[in-house]
């Protein structure tokens, strides 16, 4: 919440806003182009979405038109790049973890890394931390929960 | 606190699968996998036979949901777990449909698995709003006379309900539109509602409706009649000779699994059977409670495989 | 009535029942507690033991489960932003700002009691109207089902701050999320990239991503210790005169509204929130209030929740007709007790029946005393700093996401979910749309199908049956007066001040 300050609506994001939705309209087209559509009565796999597609498309661009127009200021927040890249490599060695480390060495190293988010931690309050909340995990998900997850590997 | 009450948790087994012979099987506890979410007929089955399994071979029988693509995820699952008689699948009818409808499976619905046994059967009943048809002969007569205006509503593309209407048309001529519904309750609405004028489906998703006198039954698809219902004619007897089609669950594991183990299983779920109890419980379901063996599950199953390929192919549905 | 209500509370007030009941809302309201977890994962955990009890206790303690975790879900989502189910995400969208701004006790407090009195009026409507409801529910087929739909996703262009095309969008970049998987009409695969997406994407990875990641990302690295004060005597903690009369037409018109939607098998317990939010912002005389914690916006979804998860059990239990899995589950606990629930249950189980309703009515009465007191302890998770917190959310989604159907693709979609709910707001795009454009649309898309196959591709369909015709009517009237009230206010401000906005500024 603290991040956010009132700027203008630079132009660069008054750009990329409409051609990004159009865009993604576009791909979906493109995948879903050889799916038959049907006729209206038996309307086949790629009715809808080559619907939804061109409709995307056609808003895109409206919006880029009107994007281009406005002169409103809107609150913006700056880029979170460290937040971004570190919450992401945790959620991404959860990942690879969870399966073949299991529960256990998932979540102390998602917790390790997304402490990294906040400058503030220091290395010892990194492991002190993690290794509590992963203790807090295990009881809740695992003893208190029982969910059928693998504790420790395979 | 939950685990307590829960009494057999799905702890997965960490061993090793050494090879161990019958005398010793089973050590640990066994995983039950369904393909289906919790709730459903088939976990219904599975806990069904999991309970006095587990008393019987004094180890958990965990029953595990392994949901996904009408089964495939459990079935592909379960074909390439070890062959150590540790994972065990509760199968359906779906697994033969499956093998007719999929282009290509990551697994040989009958080379890669272990039958074990059948556990029960169960016939579809076509149905109607009370009053509308006389009989079985009345609704196809009128579906002959007026081609492509009644419908039947059925509980999603590619189930076992939708091949049976389909076989139907085929068998009798008749021209049915097929309305697609997700499951077999919300396709019974749809005919208390008035949307659709027949539906195929369980004595499950039927008998209350009768009971209440909503609906009629017109007839049973399989070839006989259903000891349950004595007085419900069959398809075969009336308007397709031939027709049966009869549902089943059943048992499987992966293939390889050494016949002393796979026979030890067999006993003890024959056994849980035999007790009048879980018997009844199957009953309920609709189902006539079925022990058979290993090659007859296996026979029967191939025997439906070759019947689906020939329903999906003569319909023109579309293969995933 | 009363005779058999007299009946049900005979039975549910019997020691052993009783118990069933407060342990089913208790758990109910953890699981709840826990996004992802959520009632389904817990209601068949807990399946098993139901072989061990009788069908009553049974459905008492798994209905205890649903419509506990029906308040559980609030928590989470007003104090860290986290929904887990289409309902809690509408009460992210006022209760988490009002939270944020120090009022978090006051928040909870307002969805216990909206919580509480939706219910009731649930319960009301179950106890006397079940049978004309469960007839009304019957009268929806797909002509009617697809306006209904339709009006849901026209309320989308309502429910964000931006203007209706760029939430129109969003809507429609839900509908296009919602596709992947299996067509439902011809079973083909659409947009399947690898197998883990042939069952669709997770509704869980996708509301933890869009609200709970991108929020995570957003305040990580705040270096000073955000600390939100919090309030937590009395006078904190209750409303004002005014506000307490600010919500009492919000909650009656949530609790209308999501007693009815939810009576319709399948769709209406997801649309009820939304639409009560949408309606509370387009009448109201305040629309700029909305999304920073304004109370009709907060207490009427959540009234409107709550009496939606009780009729629920309306076609459940007077039909034997499951309308969403959850009601599935609880189907299949009574078949696994040899009863098949069907419209002669009400009189072959009467004990059964009325006991179950009269659960509800000692359930949310439990509810509402567990409830209060523990607003307090809520409240003191906010005191901890927000750089000690947010580890253990990222934590709470990643396990919660993962156990749910046990897919690592779900988790990593989670989080290019999280990512592009961050980026979207550089582009002045909401997400709320988009998770409802999920939920409805692959709804939409099947109805609209099946009429189209029913009714041989005729359009007029819509119009000849009364019930659809109204809807239709409701949408345009909504579509017309969103379109032209820009310009009249536009015309407004003009005379006052200079333009500020208007209908072609989207």
């Amino acid at each position: 919440m603290q991040n956010t300050e009132r700027t203008d609506f630079s132009l660069w994001r008054r750009i990329v806003g409409g051609p990004a939705l159009a865009a993604f309209g576009a791909a979906m087209l493109a995948i879903s182009w050889s799916y038959p559509s049907g006729s209206v009565v038996q309307m086949g796999p790629g009715y809808m979405p080559h619907l939804v597609s061109g409709t995307l498309m056609f808003f895109g661009l409206t919006i880029l038109v009107s994007d281009l127009r406005t002169t409103d200021s809107f609150e913006t927040e700056q880029p979170q790049w460290r937040a971004l890249i570190l919450i992401s490599a945790a959620v991404i060695i959860f990942v690879a973890l969870i399966e073949p480390a299991g529960l256990v060495p998932a979540m102390f190293c998602a917790v390790a890394i997304s402490k990294l988010a906040n400058k503030q931690s220091g290395p010892l309050s990194i492991v002190i931390y993690s290794a509590a909340v992963t203790l807090a995990g295990w009881l809740l998900f695992i003893v208190a929960l029982g969910l059928p997850l693998s504790v420790f590997g395979r | 606190m939950l685990k307590k009450l829960m009494l057999a948790l799905p702890v997965v087994a960490m061993m090793s699968g050494a090879a161990l012979g019958a005398d010793d099987y089973p050590d640990r506890s066994i995983r039950f996998i369904i393909g289906f979410g919790a709730g459903g007929n088939a976990d219904t089955v599975a806990r069904i036979v999991a309970e006095p399994m587990t008393q019987d071979l004094g180890q958990p029988v965990v029953v595990e949901s392994k949901p996904g693509a009408g089964g495939n995820v459990a079935s592909d699952f379960v074909s390439k777990s070890d062959p150590d008689g540790y994972t065990i699948q509760l199968m359906v009818g779906g697994h033969a449909v499956s093998a007719a409808l999929y282009k290509s499976q990551p697994f040989d619905p009958l080379a890669d698995f272990t039958f074990i046994s059948t556990i029960g059967r169960f016939p579809f009943f076509v149905a109607t709003r009370a009053g509308a048809f006389e009989s079985i002969e009345d609704l196809i007569a009128k579906a002959k006379a007026a081609p492509g205006t009644l419908k039947i509503g059925h509980s999603g593309v590619g189930s076992t309900q939708h091949l049976t209407g389909e076989l139907m048309d085929l068998k009798t001529g008749a021209d049915f539109i097929h309305v697609p519904y997700k499951g077999g309750a919300a396709a019974a609405t749809a005919l208390l509602g008035g949307e659709v004028d027949v539906v195929i489906d369980t004595g499950t998703v039927m008998t209350p409706q009768e009971a209440a006198g909503s609906f009629d039954i017109l007839a049973v698809t399989s070839a006989v009649r259903w000891p349950d219902k004595p007085d419900v004619p069959t398809l075969s007897e009336t308007v397709s000779p031939d027709f049966d089609i009869v549902s089943w669950t059943g048992v499987g594991m992966p293939a390889g699994v050494p016949a002393e183990v796979a026979d030890k299983l067999r006993a003890s779920l024959h056994a849980a059977m035999a007790d009048p109890d879980v018997a009844a419980r199957i009953a309920k379901l609709g189902a006539k409670p079925s022990p058979s063996s290993g090659e007859e599950m296996r026979a029967m199953v191939e025997r439906q495989i070759g019947l689906w390929k020939t329903v999906v192919d003569a319909a023109g549905i579309q293969k995933r | 009535m009363a005779e058999q209500f007299l009946l049900g509370l005979s039975v549910v007030l019997q020691p052993h029942v009783l118990m069933y009941a407060f342990f089913g809302v208790l758990l109910g309201q953890v699981i709840g507690l826990l996004p992802g977890v959520g009632a389904i994962t817990a209601i068949s955990l807990l399946l098993p033991v139901t072989f061990y009890l009788d069908p009553t206790s049974s459905v008492i303690l798994l209905a205890g489960i649903y419509y506990g975790s029906q308040y559980g879900g609030a928590i989470a989502s007003i104090l860290l932003n986290l929904p887990g189910t289409p309902s809690s995400v509408v009460t992210c969208l006022e209760g988490y700002p009002l939270a944020q701004s120090g009022r978090a006790g006051f928040a909870l407090l307002v969805t216990a009691v909206s919580s509480f009195i939706g219910s009731m009026f649930g319960v009301l409507i179950v106890v006397l109207a079940a049978i004309p409801m469960a007839a009304l529910a019957l009268k929806f087929g797909a002509p009617e089902y697809t306006m209904l739909v339709a009006l849901g996703l026209v309320a989308a262009s309502l429910i964000s701050s931006g203007s209706p095309i760029r939430a129109f969008s969003m809507a429609l970049v839900g509908i296009a999320l919602g596709m992947v998987g299996s067509d439902a009409n011809t079973g083909q695969y659409r947009f399947v990239a690898t197998d883990a997406l042939a069952d669709g994407i997770s509704l869980v990875s996708l509301a933890m991503g869009l609200f709970g990641v991108s929020e995570i990302i957003r305040n990580a690295s705040n270096v000073e210790t955000r600390k939100i004060d919090v309030k937590l005597s009395y006078k904190d903690l209750l409303p004002t005169r005014a506000e307490l009369r600010s919500m009492v037409a919000p909650v009656g018109r949530g609790a209308s509204i999501g007693a009815f939607f939810g009576a319709l098998p399948g769709t209406g317990a997801a649309i009820a929130a939304f639409m009560a939010y949408a309606l509370e912002r387009r009448i109201s005389r305040t629309p700029k209030e909305f999304g920073k914690g304004h109370l009709p916006g907060l207490c009427a979804p959540e009234s409107a929740n709550n009496a939606a998860a009780q009729t629920s059990f309306i076609p459940t239990l007077t039909l034997g007709i499951p309308g969403d899995a959850v009601m599935a589950l609880i189907i299949g606990a009574l078949i696994l007790n040899g009863i098949i629930p069907g419209p002669r249950l009400i009189v072959d189980e009467p004990q059964l029946f009325w006991g179950v309703i009269a659960s509800f009515f000692v359930g949310n009465i439990i509810l509402l005393i567990i409830n209060i007191p523990l607003i307090g302890l809520w409240v003191r998770l906010l005191s901890i700093p927000y750089h000690r917190l947010y580890p253990a959310i990222v934590l709470l989604i990643c396990v919660g996401v993962y156990a749910h159907r046990s897919s690592v693709t779900d988790v990593v979609l989670t989080l290019v979910f999280g990512l592009l709910g961050y980026v979207m707001k550089w582009f002045r795009f909401e997400p709320a749309p988009v998770l409802l454009g999920f939920v409805l649309g692959p709804m939409f898309e099947e109805n609209f199908r099946r009429t189209m196959l029913l009714y041989s591709g005729d359009f007029t369909v819509f119009l000849t049956r009364p019930i659809s015709a109204t809807l239709v009517f409701c949408g345009v009237a909504l579509l017309a007066f969103t379109l032209i009230s820009p310009i009249v206010s536009r015309r407004k401000t003009l005379k006052s001040l200079k333009g500020h906005g208007g209908p072609f500024s989207v």
